[in-house]
């Protein structure tokens, strides 16, 4: 009996002391192990990513993406890499067959540490590879109504690029928030017909917590129509954010495009849901805009139905939920979307405002 | 069985009067059961390294074998082979570390789903998720999170990371975790609760499955054969190919949700790419 009261005490100061944490890394004598300088270049195999191909290009992009946090650290990329391998002291990117020793595991980021004592403690990174599993139904495209978690039969190569260059970075699997180092490919942005994979929130902070923050200016709010769902082993799992009614019960829904449709009713009251991220160097109190859309694109241009502010300070995805008022002047039968625009006021100098927006479908009975 | 486990779990709670949040991540033992070539409770008594014949580090792995769940081995104790693991040369110490693999160490004690050994980079089924510790009687995954059993006899993982009150961080320099102690403000809408598993009671449920799966033929009747660090081996090489795009396909692709088809909306498109995607429209 001792054991077990012993055990539920333990438990319990577990359940409260939970505070939020954010991103992992692996330790040396309690000290972090990352790159020892703030830039490391990776070389893409010519093979696998041939000058001019889908992929490069969506290589380039997921480079692009993982650099575009508020720490000091980023990537560059060579192409052209004609003799790939591991432990050659190079960084190198490429697809393989050999799925049989992979066992449908779709990439795999081979990290070269080193650790040891000689008058003094010595650590870091020395080289990653990151390999692609060809076996995988990957896709470069970011057309929505391909990928996964649209309902497409493809799997967005670009969310699993930037979840493997994450761990390039020294970032290890995370599975208590919505965030990259955890199931990659419901770690998703959209707003229009095409979805844009990114390092996110969390992932960010892992990054600032190795590297430090930028000199520079690096400053980025974003809405997702993604959230926190569960854990799969290592791995966070993420699913659509919802429309609920005004009591926070679940509409009744249909999928079309691969998508939950809410069908509401005009004047109706509901609450919207999404998940609101600070990817950037400072704490941010932006500005949202909610709006009523006749397409899959949020703008400001849109039929606005309501407003509100937001105090996000960078360490994991803020999921929340706003009541408003469906207007009675929709037509019955027609679909909309509904959604928002966050920093609509443009107050934030952002490296990117292409993630300021995003949507739910509904349709009005 | 279950229901009779979940008492031991129950009184633990009944003590603290709290329960633990859970994930919604479902943790299918039917699916880790099917795949695996062996399945067994035991402890790691000896952990080693070599070096694969083209210089890649490997992790030997023994297990002396305490409880046998499902399949067949012919000997007491196991060996499993890992992809990455320590490179001494002289004083320097380098690591491989695979991405999901887990880290072992003498004396951990475990339940652990086998699968293609000394074939797979990692001889466990989907590599972490097949790794499930004891933790003086509470069984949790690889990360040290809780199994919950739910009102509907259904496993999941707490959302909650006890590795440290629990007693499983205690590993020595190179191969630790670590977590940010930044506070924010996550807020979680989730609110399902599930009762503590216990090892004991995990252990028994697995095996009257695993005999109601092999009544069934759900079960595979392979061999285990254990890895011996005295022979030696080659890597996966991985050569390089070119990707397989699978998209588009047309039969897979949904069809969009129809829109109003308006000039308004043709007009927010074109300002919207003209804008770099920005929303915000002047």
């Amino acid at each position: 009996m001792k054991r077990v009261i012993l055990l539920s005490a333990l438990l319990l100061s577990g359940v409260v002391s939970q505070v939020a944490e954010a991103a992992a890394w692996r330790t040396c004598d309690g000290k972090k192990i990352k790159w020892s300088g703030n830039s490391a270049t990776v070389r893409a195999s010519n093979v696998s990513f041939a000058s001019g191909s889908s992929y490069t290009s969506a290589l380039q992009t997921v480079i692009s993406r993982v650099n575009d946090n508020p720490s000091k650290f980023n990537f560059s990329l060579v192409t052209g890499d004609t003799s790939i391998g591991k432990n050659n002291g190079q960084n190198e990117t490429w697809f393989t067959n050999d799925s049989g020793s992979l066992d449908g595991a779709p990439a795999v980021a081979f990290s070269w540490t080193h650790c040891y004592w000689l008058f003094g403690w010595h650590y870091g990174i020395d080289e990653v590879d990151v390999v692609f599993n060809n076996n995988v139904s990957y896709t470069s495209t970011n057309n929505k109504t391909s990928l996964w978690p649209y309902g497409g039969g493809s799997r967005p190569f670009r969310t699993t690029a930037v979840h493997e260059f994450g761990h390039a970075m020294g970032l290890l699997h995370e599975n208590r928030y919505y965030n990259i180092m955890g199931q990659d490919w419901d770690h998703i942005h959209a707003n229009g017909s095409t979805a844009r994979a990114y390092l996110g929130e969390d992932a960010a902070n892992g990054a600032v917590i190795l590297y430090g923050t930028t000199s520079g200016n690096m400053e980025d709010v974003a809405l997702t129509h993604h959230k926190y769902l569960g854990t799969s082993g290592e791995y966070s799992t993420h699913t659509p954010t919802r429309l609920y009614n005004s009591s926070g019960g679940n509409l009744s829904s249909f999928f079309s495009g691969g998508e939950r449709v809410h069908r509401v009713n005009k004047g109706q009251t509901v609450q919207l849901e999404l998940t609101a991220e600070n990817n950037g160097k400072s704490f941010q109190s932006p500005k949202i805009r909610y709006y009523i859309s006749t397409n899959n694109i949020i703008s400001t241009a849109d039929q606005n139905i309501g407003t509100g502010s937001l105090n996000l300070t960078r360490n994991v995805p803020y999921t929340f939920k706003r009541t408003l008022t469906i207007p009675s002047s929709l037509n019955s039968g027609q679909n909309y979307w509904i959604g928002a625009v966050i920093d609509y006021d443009n107050a934030i100098s952002e490296s990117t405002g292409s993630n300021n927006a995003t949507y739910i479908p509904i349709r009005v009975n | 069985m279950k229901k009779t486990t979940a008492l031991a779990a129950a009184v633990i709670m009944s003590i603290t009067g709290t329960s633990v949040m859970a994930s919604q991540g479902k943790v299918n033992t039917q699916e880790l059961l099917t795949k695996s070539d062996l399945v067994f409770q035991g402890k790691v008594i000896n952990v080693d390294y070599k070096d694969s014949t083209d210089g890649i580090p490997h992790t030997f792995v023994t297990y002396s074998v305490e409880d046998m769940i499902a399949g067949e081995a012919t000997e007491k104790q196991v060996t499993l082979r890992f992809m990455g693991g320590q490179q001494k040369r002289g004083a320097v110490i380098r690591y491989l570390h695979v991405s999901d693999m887990p880290d072992f160490e003498e004396g951990d004690s475990d339940i652990l789903f086998v699968r293609k050994n000394n074939s797979n980079i990692c001889p466990l089924v989907k590599c972490s998720q097949g790794r499930y510790r004891d933790a003086n009687g509470i069984i949790t995954n690889d990360h040290g999170q809780p199994l919950l059993l739910g009102e509907k006899n259904e496993y999941s993982l707490s959302r909650e990371l006890m590795a440290d009150q629990l007693g499983l961080e205690k590993r020595s320099t190179g191969l630790g975790r670590a977590v940010s102690t930044e506070s924010g403000e996550a807020r979680s809408a989730l609110s399902e609760k599930g009762s503590i598993m216990d090892t004991a009671g995990f252990v028994a449920d697995l095996k009257q499955q695993a005999r109601a799966m092999k009544a069934k033929g759900m079960m595979k009747a392979t061999m285990f054969k254990s890895a011996d660090i005295k022979a030696s081996f080659s890597a996966p090489v991985f050569r390089a190919v070119a990707p397989k795009d699978a998209a588009p396909i047309g039969k897979s692709m949904p069809t969009a949700l129809k829109s109003s088809g308006s000039d308004f909306d043709r007009r927010e498109e074109q300002m919207v790419k003209e804008n770099g995607g920005d929303p915000v429209i002047q």
